[in-house]
């Protein structure tokens, strides 16, 4: 059975029984008010917090039950903006992210090589290898850190509000980037704050206050009055183009 | 922060001149004293062409002593700023320094009461050993302490005002222990001030096996550290058994950290001012980084004990003096600097 799959969690924190399935191949947007409890099922999902009751399953195994390294190939974990070594170069950077492959002293075969390759250019961060982190813009950093979590070549990529700090021209690139990885197979789980990039996922979860409120394809799911009832009145949705958008009515 | 140079030329240039520097501090570590020795005689006496006791018996101990603590500061170092990713982190801010030193101080009065042996520092002389893994305990006990009164390693000036309160109540204690033999305070007052003189063959031994000990694990662990400056929740998801991974570091750069004070009391600032000079240079992968923190560390020392020995001629400073007046203003460079970014 494939598929990332949360059952009844309840706890840490927010969390007041969370069921969610993500499968691959399927760009799912995790969209909420602040505080609902998102980023925490995420790393719930991503094995980083142990639920107080429930249990997340990994292609049909509870994910207690898969070694860190094992987990660490299966799943990538991008999380939300942070902390990031200035010193450090773009390229070992990426390297870092085989580390499940590697353990603490193994030696880069070719495969590692070709899967950095890879994450470097599908991310379009190849073009700054060699330079240092500190030395890059917030959208060229945002494209390296997502390189490092490719790089594992995870089946199940899991991030954190990918877009915040972006202008809108790198907005759109790792929207259109989250795409394509999911058209190649991956499963891809992020945690967005704006609507109208949910409405460029294939489904949409809305988390309110530790559950789950609704679940499905974006055109159903981003509703006028469910979209009223998370963030207030002044909510307008509009179709176009098969597509829902979002406006604030001033 | 930039590298303009070629990287890896400008890596190998930084690491020929830090070899460089080494070798230089320790011709004229053993070529200047009271006897001043051209370097060709110290040179030969070096490579046991001539037979020179002023070198193999008081001069060279001392300055490999000197070396061997510098190295261990600075890579010890290094490994605190990565560990806790803080970039102000080093043995002597985070307590770890004055917790060895109060420990070493009571693993002698425990030994002898404060006797005429402690006051010629026979007790380092003869069981550097038991002193190092005495202090080792102290420095670990004031490492945890300071985090646990920082709550933690995030923020970066509560550690250091929790590193600087244990350090100072600890460096209080020590004082106190040493207060009890009032005669003997001068000659124990400039141990605790950081000091080279009293290094001999055992303690260069019992150095040599610490840093054997503790720096292969280190440096094996540079990419750990790579992946925690991504932070720990990232760390974690790569699979790394973090918590067992911290252990070892904290153990290691503890113990580097107790080799060091039990062998030449508190030096302040080696272990920040090396990893610091060097992350500008190389950037930091501390895979490189702690390496070059050894050398750099060991650079520093030498340099700073020239001058100790130098400065006030006949008269000797303890080296601890001048790391701690030169290590000072950078410190302060650096959180001015910091605030300015902020």
């Amino acid at each position: 059975m494939g598929g990332l799959e949360a059952r009844g969690i309840v706890g840490p924190h927010a969390l007041r029984g969370v069921d969610l399935a993500l499968r691959p191949g399927e760009w799912l947007a995790l969209l909420g008010p602040n505080g609902a409890g998102k980023s925490i099922l995420l790393r719930v999902m991503a094995g980083l917090l142990r639920p107080r009751k429930g249990e997340v399953f990994l292609e049909g195994r509870p994910l207690g039950r898969y070694g860190s390294y094992e987990r660490g190939r299966l799943l990538a974990y991008l999380p939300q903006g942070g902390a990031y070594p200035e010193g450090l170069l773009v390229e070992e950077v990426v390297r870092l992210g085989r580390l499940p492959h590697l353990g603490l002293w193994g030696r880069e075969g070719k495969e590692d090589k070709e899967a950095v390759e890879w994450a470097l250019e599908a991310t379009g961060a190849a073009a700054f290898r060699g330079r240092l982190l500190g030395t890059l813009s917030g959208g060229e950093r945002q494209r390296v850190l997502l390189a490092r979590a490719l790089a594992a070549r995870p089946r199940y990529l899991l991030l954190d509000e990918p877009t915040t700090f972006l202008d809108l021209e790198h907005q759109a690139g790792v929207v259109a980037l989250l795409r394509r990885l999911a058209e190649m197979g991956l499963g891809v789980l992020s945690v967005l704050h704006d609507p109208n990039q949910a409405a460029l996922a294939h489904r949409v979860a809305v988390v309110r206050e530790g559950r789950v409120l609704a679940e499905g394809g974006p055109e159903e799911v981003l509703s006028e009055p469910l979209l009223q009832r998370l963030y207030g009145p002044g909510v307008r949705v509009f179709p176009l183009e098969g597509r829902p958008h979002v406006y604030l009515d001033g | 922060m930039t590298l303009s140079l070629p990287l890896t030329l400008k890596r190998s240039l930084v690491f020929s001149w830090l070899l460089l520097l080494l070798l230089l501090a320790l011709v004229l570590g053993v070529a200047l004293g009271a006897v001043t020795l051209s370097p060709l005689e110290v040179v030969r006496a070096l490579l046991g062409q001539e037979e020179n006791p002023i070198v193999t018996e008081l001069r060279l101990p001392r300055v490999l002593g000197g070396l061997l603590v510098g190295a261990a500061l600075g890579v010890a170092g290094a490994a605190f700023q990565g560990l806790f990713r803080n970039p102000l982190a080093d043995p002597y801010l985070m307590g770890s320094a004055s917790g060895a030193a109060f420990a070493v101080t009571l693993f002698a009065v425990i030994l002898g009461g404060l006797s005429p042996a402690f006051a010629q520092h026979a007790v380092f002389q003869h069981l550097p050993l038991s002193a190092t893994l005495f202090g080792f305990l102290g420095a670990l006990l004031a490492t945890l302490l300071t985090l646990v009164l920082a709550g933690g390693v995030a923020r970066t000036g509560e550690l250091v005002l929790a590193g600087v309160v244990v350090g100072s109540v600890l460096t209080g204690a020590t004082t106190y222990l040493m207060m009890q033999d009032a005669d003997r305070v001068r000659a124990v007052f400039a141990y605790t001030l950081g000091n080279l003189a009293f290094m001999g063959w055992p303690s260069v031994k019992a150095l040599l096996l610490f840093l054997l000990l503790a720096l292969p694990p280190l440096l094996l662990l540079g990419r750990v550290l790579n992946a925690l400056q991504l932070g720990e929740e990232t760390a974690k998801s790569l699979g790394l058994p973090l918590d067992a991974l911290k252990l070892l570091l904290l153990l290691a750069a503890s113990l580097l950290t107790a080799s060091a004070v039990a062998q030449a009391g508190i030096i302040g600032f080696v272990g920040l001012v090396a990893p610091h000079a060097l992350r500008r240079l190389l950037g930091e992968d501390y895979r490189l980084l702690l390496p070059a923190s050894a050398l750099g560390g060991a650079v520093l020392l030498g340099f700073a004990d020239l001058l100790a020995r130098t400065l006030t001629r006949p008269a000797e400073l303890p080296v601890g003096v001048v790391t701690t007046l030169l290590g000072g203003p950078f410190f302060l460079y650096l959180m001015w600097r910091r605030r300015g970014r902020a």
